[in-house]
């Protein structure tokens, strides 16, 4: 079979060439610039893989030559290999694009840890992803992780993939902020979903839900419609996790974020609001959860007089009747949110006993006021107080940022809080701050860590 | 006479709160025992840097154009280094975060340990009352053998002096406010900076221009 083993070998080769050109890109990004330890593991096994993977490729070759009847096989061998190495090479580019210089690296740190310290979560961390959408998205390692197994078992040897490895992309003009970024702790919380396979815990209530609510409706269904009915709950149960997540771990920084990029996105405000979508319910049913949640942790009282319009936002689409929602399956909706305590249950159990994060914001708050308002990092009262700073660091910088920036811009010889281009810039210098802040926090810790050992 | 600080004032004045006019900050201070001499303060070598970019055109002009042409961001982080050539030279930054009040003006040093290594560290190493921010170091590797940085590692000393008869300013100042990585240099255009002093006229070079066979099209 000269043709088929002719084929066999130019398909090998550009095969070979397709996966080394991946490996020698890693290699170089990860000579040329610095990146997190879990895009570095990322690539180690990238580069890893790929060796295997040419190794194989040679050897599949060899054993085809003196024996051409196995050559269909490895024609499937090399139907997985291209399949597995094509989804890689979404990830690689966006990976390389997410090196220090690109992304709030001090803040990112802070996250790890603070999912570190989450139940049966330890050691997990995140490659961060840089995107052309103005969006924040966690991809479905589960998927990454299936191909990967996938692979190994068809190549000899091939590395493990690395565990607990969450893969979230954030857009490429967001990188050097800090607010805006506490939107990732949301795609943490899709990562937490994903990782602990929250979904099967989810399950009976969506099904006890539909039953309650649709009755015969519901039960006289075919299969399929059935199950897209629990996945449609499902998807938005998520949702309304991650946001409760992500408030819980981050603070109302996060409603604030949420608040900013709808606004830059043009998304607030609009009728919309009271939407479901097939991804996600409406902004006023979100926002009505994160109104419940920050009033339950002793948020509501510290921010609510707040002169930003964000906690007025927060409040009025949060009042919005929920008989107002709207969806093309209108049955679904208060199946829907008779969910609301199970995943509100669910949040709970996720995160354990974490403490929210207020009584550390009310110790700091003004504290970190002051240094902002005199344009200096609020990283010098760390370890002086009952509370660790960096938990109030963003929270309180991101209040600063909402009601004082222009205070601040007053303060500054030849500025003027009127001119949008000096406000702009002032308000990178706090991001800066805050970020340099944190960062000062984890050296301090690290520090007196080592010195307690 | 201007005094300089002994290292019991500069512990006074970093106990102070922000908000007090006498206030010094120098942040993160891992062990001020340790930092502190009898009249200086140890800063540590920062993690960002800004490299030489090689420029299209055969000369540098400091002009409002070229603001932050001249250079590439550069990360280190804590434990790995930066290797600086023989007789190159880097923007750097101090690790540490420094506001400076109203009566108080400082010089920053190259440690001598480092500067025996002929590494320079500092060409303008004065700083004014009230400033604030990381400090930009100009460094240099005179010496003729490629030097590593790393960075976190005591790179220069701080001392710091009284001013007599100190003028508050009721406002912070806006040129490089509050860095906290190097900051590339801000430059006017030459006929700005020279028509204060009543030139009106400034010759300067064009780019590079192409070159194209007569006849042909660009």
């Amino acid at each position: 079979m000269p043709d088929a083993l002719s084929g066999l070998l130019h398909d090998a080769t550009a095969v070979y060439r397709f996966v080394d050109f991946i490996c020698a890109f890693c290699d170089r990004k990860e000579s040329q610039q610095t990146y997190g330890e879990a895009s570095e593991d990322f690539f180690d096994y990238v580069i890893e893989l790929g060796e295997s993977t040419r190794r194989f490729l040679q050897s599949i070759v060899d054993e085809a030559k003196s024996d051409p009847k196995r050559i269909p096989i490895y024609r499937t061998n090399l139907a997985t290999i291209k399949k597995c190495w094509a989804e890689l090479h979404v990830f690689v580019k966006p990976a390389a694009d997410g090196h220090s210089l690109q992304t709030p690296t001090p803040f990112l740190a802070f996250m790890e840890q603070q999912l570190s310290e989450l139940p049966s979560l330890a050691g997990a961390r995140i490659v961060i992803l840089i995107s052309p959408e103005l969006n924040y998205l966690q991809y479905q390692h589960s998927k990454l992780k299936g191909f990967a197994s996938e692979l190994s078992r068809t190549i000899p040897k091939s590395p493990t993939f690395p565990a607990k490895l969450g893969f979230i992309a954030i857009p490429f003009s967001q990188g050097g902020t800090v607010f805006t970024n506490t939107l990732i702790y949301h795609e943490l919380g899709h990562f937490v979903f994903e990782e602990l396979n929250k979904r099967r815990t989810l399950n009976a209530a969506i099904t006890s839900a539909l039953t309650r609510t649709l009755r015969n409706a519901y039960t006289s269904l075919g299969y399929d419609e059935k199950a897209w009915c629990r996945s449609q709950l499902a998807i938005w149960a998520e949702e309304t996790f991650c946001d409760l997540f992500a408030l819980w771990v981050s603070g109302p920084a996060y409603s604030f974020a949420s608040i900013e990029l709808l606004s830059l996105l043009g998304m607030l405000g609009t009728s919309g609001a009271k939407d479901f979508d097939s991804e996600h319910p409406p902004f006023a049913f979100r926002f009505s959860e994160h109104y419940d949640q920050l009033k339950k942790h002793k948020w509501w009282a510290a921010i609510e007089s707040m002169s930003a319009d964000h906690p007025k936002l927060i409040k009025e689409m949060g009042a919005v009747d929920p008989k107002e929602y709207r969806y093309e399956f209108q049955e679904l909706v208060p199946a829907f949110l008779e969910l609301r305590d199970a995943i509100r249950d669910l949040v709970k159990t996720t995160v354990g006993n974490r403490d929210p994060g207020f009584e550390a914001f009310k110790e700091w708050k003004s504290n970190v006021h002051e240094h902002l308002l005199h344009g200096i990092v609020p990283s010098t009262s760390h370890g002086k107080g009952k509370q660790p700073l960096a938990a109030a660091l963003i929270n309180s910088a991101f209040c600063f940022y909402l009601d004082s920036l222009a205070e601040l811009v007053k303060k500054v010889k030849d500025l003027d809080p009127s001119i949008v281009e000096h406000r702009s810039d002032i308000a990178r210098r706090v991001e800066m701050w805050t970020l340099k802040a944190l960062e000062d926090c984890h050296l301090l810790s690290r520090h007196s860590q080592s010195q307690a050992s | 006479m201007a005094a300089i600080l002994s290292d019991r004032e500069i512990k006074r004045r970093l106990g102070l709160p922000v908000s007090d006019d006498e206030s010094l900050v120098i942040t993160p201070l891992f062990d001020l025992g340790k930092s502190l001499d009898a009249d200086a303060i140890d800063l540590r070598l920062g993690t960002h840097f800004l490299l030489p970019r090689v420029s299209q055109r055969p000369f540098l002009l400091p002009d409002r154009a070229s603001v932050g042409t001249f250079h590439t961001n550069v990360n280190v982080p804590l434990g790995k280094y930066l290797v600086v050539p023989a007789h190159q030279t880097v923007l750097g930054s101090t690790l540490e975060f420094i506001k400076l009040p109203f009566d108080l003006s400082g010089q920053i040093l190259t440690k001598s340990s480092v500067a025996r290594t002929f590494i320079v560290i500092e060409t303008a190493p004065w700083i004014h009352p009230q400033y604030r921010g990381c400090l930009t170091l100009e460094i240099a590797n005179v010496s003729n053998t490629p030097i590593l940085l790393y960075p976190g590692r005591p790179i220069g000393q701080l001392v710091l002096m009284k001013i007599l008869n100190p003028t508050k300013q009721p406002k912070m100042g806006s040129t490089y406010f509050g860095p906290i990585y190097p900051e590339p240099p801000t430059f006017k255009d030459p006929l700005d900076d020279l028509s204060e002093i009543g030139v009106s006229k400034v010759w300067i070079i064009e780019g590079p221009t192409p070159v194209t066979k007569p006849g042909k099209k660009t």
